[in-house]
Parts: C-alpha cells; sequence; structure tokens
C-alpha cells in the first residue's frame, strides 16, 4: 500500500518557510565559519632572537653559533667553503640563516616575519643617518638596502611602508669593503636595475 | 491638521528598491503615519528604532516634473490607511476616491514625497593650535549635504535588514582621539615642529614659530568650501646651519674692542665685530596642531553601514571581522615630497603641513571615503542583478579627481589609476626615452585590454591604486616585457610587453605585483607568513630572472591572471593550481578576492 501523504496549504507555507530559514542559517554558518589556518610551527624565542644580534661576524666561530644558538634547524651548503645554518625565527616559514665560511660566521640573515617592531624609521632615527643606500634586485618593489658598513648592518627594507623584512649583519668595514661581500654582489649605490621582466 | 512631520517619511524610492524592499519601507510609513495622524503615544524612536535626524522639516517642493505642490499642501489630502477604517470595503471606496481626488494629482505626485529629510547639516571646522597659537580663532561652519537622509536611510536600511532583537546601539569607531598633526617635518632643519613655540623668546635665538594669525580662508559657500588655506610665514634670522658655516680665519683680526674670528664677520668703525653677515634668513612655516571637523551623524552612519553589528555593507560577516577592519583608508594619500596633497589621514591621524605648498592644504571629514566607496562596491556588486553595467567611481580605484601630479596624462574613467604618460626615462641603465603612445596605437590598445582584464577584481585594483596614481610608458626598445619603478608609481613597457594582448596581459599583472608589494608590505609579510613560497617547493618557475621573493609575488599575481592569456614556449600549458597550489590559492583568495580569470 503506497504511503499517500498531502499537505494542507499552510503546511505548505511552514515547510517552505523552513526551508528558506533553513538555507539562509546554512549560508550564515558557511559564511562566518573561521577558515581554516596554517597551524603555526616552531619560531624563535626572544631570547634566540637577543643571542643572534650578539653573534659578531667576523670575529664569532661556528662553535660560538652552536654555543648560543644550539644545534641549526639544517645546514646547507653555500659555494665552496661556507655553510647556511638555519635558526628559527619569528615566522615558521622563514628562518633565520648564519653563513659560516672558514669556521667564522661571515654573514647573518635575521628574517622579520611576524615580528613585533619593524619600523625602519625608529631604527633609523636612533642609529643616525650616515647610512647608504644600496639599490638590488628588488629595487623595483620598492625595497632597498639601508647599510651601515662601519656598523655591520643593513636593513633590508620598504621604506615607503616602513617595513623592515631583514636584518643583514656582516663585517664591519666601509662602504667598498661592504659591496665586495658575496651578499652584496648583485647591490649597488647605483639606482637602476639591469634585468626586465 | 497634521504637523509637516507627517508628512515627511513618505516613500520616494519606489525606482531606487525592488518591491519587497519596497513593501517593507511602506511598512514603516503607515506605522509612522499611525503614529503621527493619531496622536499615538508612540515615539519616533519606537516605530523607527533609530531617532530622525531632523524633527522640522522643511516645506519642500514634491513634483513629478509636470505638476508641483509644496508639502504642506498634502495636508488633508494623504493616502488613506487600511487602519481608520472598519472593513476592507469602505478601505477601497475610500482609496479609490482618493486616487480620482482632484484629477489624480494627488496620487500622482504622492510618490515623489520624500521619504527621508533632505536637510543639510551644519558641521564646523576648527583648527587646534598649540598653547599661545592662534592660528583661527573661530571655528569655519561648514553646511553638508546629504548626511541627514544618508543617516535616515542608513539607519531604517540597517533596521530592516537585521534582526529585531540584536543590539541596536551603535559604537564609536576606534579611533585615536583626534587627527593628530605628528609635526611631520621633524627631521627636516628648515622646517620647525609644532611644539617648538616658545612665547616671550621669539626675536631670540632658536627654533620659533609665530604663527601671524593667518586665518582659514572661505570660499563663502559653506556647501562647497573643501579648502583651507593653513599656511602661516615669517622669516626669521637663525644660526648658519653647520653645513653652510666658514672656517675660522687662521689668525685672529683684531677690530680694537674685539676681534674678527670669521671671514663673515666685520670690523666695524666702533671696534666691534658686525657677525650679521654668517647668519641667514630662513622662511619657515607653521600649521595648526591639527584640524578637528565636526561632522553630525557621520559615526551613527558609520556604524550603521559599516563597522556595527547590524552594519549594512557587512551583513554577511562575522562582528569580529568587522571590527579589525581599517575604515579609514579614503584612497587619497600623499606624502611629504608631493606638491599639492597637505594632509595625509590614516589610521585615525591626519599629517598636516605641506612643506612644498602650503597654500594647497587640505582637510577630510573622516570616515566619508570609506563609506562613499564602499556604497560604490556594493552597487557594483548588485548592478548585475538589477541591469546596466556598474562603473566604479575612479576615486575608489586610485584614480584622483584633480590634475596628477607629475604628468600631462590623466586617469581615464574605467582605466582605475592608470594613466598613459609620456617624459620619464626608462631606469634600466640603458636610460632610454620614453615615447608617445599615441606612436604606437595598437599597444596602447592591448594594454588597455589588460587593463581592464587586470582590474577587473575589485580587490587587486584598490591593491593597486589605492596610493594614487600609476603611470605608463612606452620605451620603444626590443626587450621582453616591463619594468616597475614601484616607488613612483611607473610602469615602463617595452615592445615585447605590448606586442599582443596575452603578454600585456601577463606582463601587466606581473608588474602591478611590484607596485602592489611596494604599496601594501603587509600583503607581501601576509605572502611569506603563510610560507608561500616554502610550501610549493620553490619559486614561480615561470619567471625567467631574478629569483627573489618579491618578483615570486609579483609572478604569482602575473601568472593568475595571465596563464590563460599568455604562452610562453617555456612553461605553456602549465597547470598553475595544482603545480603551485599555495601559490595560485594565495593569487586567488588574497590577491584576486576570489575572481577566477
Amino acid at each position: 500500500m503506497a504511503l499517500n501523504i498531502s499537505l494542507k496549504k499552510p503546511t505548505k507555507i511552514v515547510a517552505a518557510v523552513l526551508g528558506v530559514l533553513t538555507l539562509i542559517v546554512l549560508i550564515l554558518i558557511f559564511v562566518t565559519t573561521p577558515k581554516e589556518q596554517p597551524q603555526p610551527g616552531p619560531t624563535a624565542s626572544p631570547v634566540a632572537q637577543l643571542q643572534l644580534s650578539q653573534i659578531p661576524p667576523g670575529t664569532a666561530s661556528e662553535s660560538d653559533v652552536f654555543a648560543k644558538l644550539g644545534q641549526p634547524l639544517n645546514t646547507q651548503p653555500s659555494g665552496t667553503a661556507a655553510n647556511i645554518l638555519s635558526y628559527p625565527s619569528y615566522n615558521q616559514y622563514n628562518p633565520n640563516e648564519v653563513t659560516v665560511a672558514d669556521g667564522k660566521v661571515s654573514f647573518i640573515r635575521e628574517r622579520l616575519y611576524d615580528a613585533p617592531d619593524t619600523s625602519l624609521k625608529s631604527r633609523l632615527r636612533i642609529l643616525g643617518e650616515d647610512y647608504a643606500q644600496l639599490y638590488g634586485p628588488d629595487s623595483n618593489s620598492g625595497v632597498i638596502l639601508f647599510t651601515y658598513p662601519e656598523k655591520g648592518l643593513a636593513f633590508f627594507a620598504n621604506p615607503i611602508g616602513d617595513v623592515i623584512f631583514e636584518v643583514w649583519y656582516f663585517p664591519k668595514g666601509d662602504l667598498e669593503q661592504t659591496l665586495s661581500l658575496p651578499e652584496f654582489a648583485d647591490y649597488s649605490t647605483q639606482e637602476y636595475y639591469t634585468e626586465e621582466l | 491638521m497634521k504637523e509637516p512631520t507627517a508628512i515627511a517619511f513618505i516613500h520616494s524610492l519606489a525606482g531606487l528598491f525592488p518591491n519587497m524592499l519596497l513593501n517593507i519601507f511602506l511598512t514603516f510609513l503607515i506605522s509612522f503615519f499611525v503614529f503621527t495622524g493619531t496622536a499615538s503615544a508612540a515615539t519616533p524612536e519606537e516605530l523607527y528604532g533609530f531617532t530622525p535626524a531632523s524633527e522640522t522639516v522643511h516645506n519642500y517642493t514634491v513634483t513629478d516634473g509636470t505638476t508641483s505642490v509644496q508639502l504642506l499642501d498634502f495636508t488633508g489630502h494623504e493616502k488613506p490607511l487600511p487602519e481608520g477604517y472598519r472593513t476592507d470595503e469602505q478601505y477601497q471606496i475610500a482609496l479609490d476616491a482618493w486616487n480620482l481626488e482632484d484629477g489624480g494629482k494627488w496620487a500622482r505626485l504622492w510618490p515623489y514625497v520624500p521619504m527621508f529629510s533632505r536637510e543639510d547639516v551644519k558641521g564646523f571646522v576648527q583648527a587646534i593650535d598649540e598653547p599661545f597659537q592662534n592660528t583661527n580663532p573661530n571655528p569655519i561652519e561648514v553646511a553638508i549635504p546629504h548626511l541627514a537622509r544618508t543617516y535616515e536611510v542608513a539607519s531604517a536600511l540597517s533596521y530592516i535588514l537585521s534582526p529585531y532583537s540584536t543590539d541596536r546601539s551603535y559604537s564609536e569607531p576606534n579611533l585615536s582621539s583626534q587627527w593628530i598633526n605628528p609635526a611631520p617635518w621633524e627631521n627636516d632643519a628648515w622646517w620647525l615642529g609644532s611644539d617648538e613655540s616658545q612665547p616671550g623668546n621669539w626675536d631670540e635665538l632658536g627654533p620659533v614659530c609665530d604663527p601671524q594669525q593667518w586665518q582659514i580662508s572661505s570660499s563663502g559657500d559653506n556647501a562647497y568650501d573643501s579648502q583651507s588655506n593653513t599656511a602661516v610665514l615669517k622669516t626669521i634670522t637663525i644660526d648658519t646651519p653647520p653645513s653652510l658655516r666658514e672656517q675660522p680665519l687662521s689668525t685672529p683680526e683684531d677690530c680694537g674692542l674685539k676681534s674678527r674670528q670669521y671671514p663673515c664677520e666685520k670690523c666695524t668703525d666702533s671696534g666691534n665685530v658686525d657677525d650679521s653677515d654668517c647668519f641667514v634668513d630662513q622662511a619657515v612655516r607653521f600649521s595648526p596642531t591639527y584640524f578637528k571637523t565636526f561632522t553630525p551623524f557621520l559615526h551613527a552612519i558609520t556604524d550603521r553601514l559599516l563597522t556595527g553589528k547590524n552594519a549594512v555593507f557587512n551583513i554577511f560577516k562575522p562582528f569580529a571581522e568587522v571590527a579589525n577592519e581599517d575604515i579609514e583608508n579614503w584612497p587619497g594619500v600623499g606624502g611629504e615630497g608631493e606638491p599639492s596633497l597637505a594632509y595625509n589621514f590614516s589610521g585615525g591621524q591626519a599629517e598636516a603641513g605641506n612643506k612644498q605648498d602650503a597654500s594647497q592644504a587640505k582637510y577630510y571629514f573622516k570616515y566619508l571615503g570609506t563609506l562613499h566607496c564602499q556604497k560604490e562596491r556594493l552597487v557594483a556588486k548588485l548592478q548585475p542583478f538589477l541591469g546596466g553595467v556598474a562603473e566604479i567611481d575612479p576615486q575608489c580605484t586610485g584614480g584622483a579627481p584633480a590634475t596628477p601630479t607629475g604628468g600631462q596624462g590623466q586617469p581615464i574613467a574605467g582605466q582605475g589609476c592608470f594613466v598613459f604618460d609620456v617624459g620619464a626615462k626608462d631606469p634600466s641603465k640603458f636610460s632610454r626615452p620614453s615615447v608617445p603612445w599615441e606612436t604606437d596605437p595598437a599597444g596602447k590598445a592591448n594594454v588597455e585590454m589588460a587593463i581592464s582584464l587586470v582590474l577587473k577584481s575589485p580587490t587587486w585594483a584598490n591593491l593597486v591604486c589605492g596610493r594614487g596614481p600609476v603611470r605608463l610608458y612606452r620605451v620603444a626598445a626590443i626587450a621582453g616585457g616591463g619594468w616597475a619603478r614601484s616607488d613612483q608609481g611607473q610602469i615602463f613597457l617595452y615592445n615585447g610587453g605590448v606586442s599582443n594582448p596575452g603578454t600585456a596581459i601577463y606582463t601587466l599583472a606581473h608588474e602591478t605585483g611590484h607596485i602592489v608589494s611596494t604599496r601594501n608590505p603587509t600583503l607581501f609579510t601576509q605572502f611569506m607568513s603563510q610560507g608561500v613560497i616554502s610550501r610549493d617547493g620553490g619559486y614561480l618557475r615561470t619567471y625567467p630572472n631574478d629569483k627573489t621573493d618579491f618578483e615570486d609575488f609579483a609572478e604569482t599575481a602575473g601568472l593568475y591572471v595571465g596563464v590563460k592569456y599568455y604562452c610562453n614556449p617555456r612553461w605553456c600549458g602549465i597547470n598553475y593550481p595544482r603545480e603551485y597550489p599555495a601559490h595560485y590559492n594565495f593569487a586567488k583568495e588574497v590577491m584576486f578576492g576570489g575572481l577566477e580569470y
């Protein structure tokens, strides 16, 4: 025997209204549900960040690095006689890098993505205006290297947005010596760029 | 006899709203007439859910284009309401009679009675000085049209479109308290900070300010008075800057009573030393510390449309997300070096004092830019459902209404903030001159087509154009693609970048990526923080030159827009979403707001 269900008109209206309301609720749930975000990975503690700035390139040894920072996340060869040691930064995907050549620290790249304070202006105000602006491959994205050769310090930064992306530490010297470092090979004081898309 | 307010809130929005909304509005009208017509104890606030902008409404002219009456003429001729009649038949008879009354004049004009107030509201602008400065002692009053009506419409919409049980109290937007002038010239020795006023010491050495009490000028028409002259000039004598200072004489020269130490000093007849040539005159300017613009209803409008729990424009967003949005993003912002834009308003602060030309100083009404642009975007999204073609105000995609600086070109309607320009030199080491776009009409047509496609995404259009025009230069050189000089808002396009539509699309999308990362560094930081590059195992292989994070960011956009239209032999046939899912998803969801090409 077939089941025969017939709805009266008011019941149909109620059913239709309920259906529409259900649809609206489902849409709202879909729209307002937070999207899944990547889970944070290991990042550096403030202590580790502080210790990073206490490793002077040119004088610190590889053992100094291990003593201050511990074992690296990984080690990659760079050139013939150098290794790049990766350490946690503020962001899980962009580690800090310590370059060790012939047993000595030659270069440190500190990445500031997700760092609490990335203001370029505030640092320049403290350090003074005797920096050199160096232009490189990312000058067309408004990114300039604000370099203090005598301090062995440079900020890879967007001055328009007042944001530092990376801090570079390298042996102290004059501008000519700094420009001779391999990490500065693509940089010059000239504001032009030789390659195009 | 009904008061004028009884007639004021009658709809005239029949052409603006679909039938469903119109019916809801009519419900309000009926409620209001019950209130006003029967001396009910209910208040307008209880009926509407918000306080009307004004209790007093002007005796407007109501016209359908051929017949005109005044609002008060409707007294005794209002449309009958069902509540006034015992049966439907009685009401229908009354309605038919009203439709025929005076040849149908009242029924014909009824839809033209304004539903909401049309009053201008008065606000004022006040310059706030440091102690002992007196730039402008009296606030300038300005009459602001449309705000009262916008307030009532926004409130009514918010009331209709959100659940009745929710909290209707609005909250102040999260602003720092005032429009603070952060003394932008603090690092410039030739400009004085606003906090350096030293009453009583104005004629002594040291940095001083004497603002001379210049008035803020008024055009005389308050509704159009949008500019204020805040220039205050004074020539003062200060010590020679170190860079101009002379070396002292090797041997001091005896003048009689004193000795002459520097070449600029002269011996006087009395035996003293005249050192007046050792000082230089500097013209300094001074601006008030900040402006306050007092704009009635604006915070309430913002709340109802943008920032509140029942905000109409954000009705499908969680309030937590709405509360965190930056609402101060009027697109026309300027920097210190720009010659015409004096006030830079962002993050709740206004930067005052233009070094180049203080006579061009302007102030802005907070929230208005955002409100206007949100409305433009909402209409643009709704327009396809209502018919016709949506056009967004170019100001909302960065095109400035005023003459752009630094070139001859103008933003073109429909082309966002892009300006076809000539004059700048190719910034590569070759320093090639740009040529007029008219010399390459086919290339220009390709770029125009590319612009329409690249700016199809409102999200990307705002990222590209949110900080002013982008100037396009044609460099007639046999080279591939283009070159962006992002800090200057310039893109140079070579032969290879304009030779066909596909390459123009790919090139423009890529180069705008550089503009975006420069103008929106937080977006680039987001790109890096999410590990887009590392999650895909490295950079996009499609970019041929330097492999850097920033080039990869630009290429993420270039490939997203261009992969369908451009086929480079090196990577033709690439499956972007499958090969680089993190890049693709970032481009789609974050850069281009979900728009698929």
